[in-house]
């Protein structure tokens, strides 16, 4: 399980630790799978949503 | 005031020295409106994750890769919303990001691409050159 402290954070051009956090789908891991805090599961969510948008991560992936 | 940090994408079509007029520029819209630049990156060309559209006038143009980059600044919150339209008039600019962010830049893209090699360099075996030389 891949570790992140809460007080970390999370950027959202940081693509390769983003990427740990996707399914193969490229869907974002539901918290009970990664296992990271509640706070930065939030955080993580919106970075994710960002790096999306500037084209950095796909929506989907097959 | 607050840290914003603004993310661009710039067109694959604009040249490679025309990009620090295009940085320039947005640097310049973002003292006027009230900002003081703190970080910033320059662009570089990098391929997207999926293809991206950009309307100009009448013509659609469709890209598979863009420059990207960021400035880090402090402003007035009231201030952004006018910066936003500056951004917006800019037709070099495929899409930009507005975000508020921390003042310690703890993310580079240089950064992570020199981990990424390392990292890289780390997990092939030392070729047979590598390995004479060392001995």
């Amino acid at each position: 399980m891949i570790s992140l402290s809460k007080n970390d954070y999370i950027d959202y051009k940081d693509v390769e630790t983003l990427k740990k956090f996707l399914t193969p789908h490229a869907r974002i891991q539901s918290s009970q799978r990664s296992g990271v805090p509640s706070k930065s599961q939030r955080q993580l969510a919106l970075a994710i949503k960002r790096a999306r948008y500037m084209g950095l991560l796909p929506y989907v992936s097959r | 005031m607050q840290i914003y940090e603004l993310g661009y994408l710039i067109l694959p079509s604009v040249a490679e020295d025309a990009l620090p007029g295009v940085t320039e520029k947005m640097k310049d819209a973002i003292s006027k409106a009230g900002g003081s630049i703190v970080d910033s990156e320059a662009p570089f060309e990098q391929a997207l994750a999926y293809n991206m559209s950009k309307t100009i006038g009448a013509s659609r143009y469709v890209v598979s890769d863009a420059y990207i980059g960021w400035i880090k600044f402090d402003s007035e919150p009231a201030k952004v919303e006018s910066l936003k339209d500056e951004l917006r008039k800019m037709n070099e600019l495929l899409r930009y990001l507005l975000v508020k962010a921390p003042k310690e830049t703890s993310f580079t893209f240089a950064k992570a691409r020199a981990a990424l090699e390392e990292k890289e360099e780390k997990e092939l075996p030392p070729t047979p050159a590598e390995e004479v030389m060392i001995k």
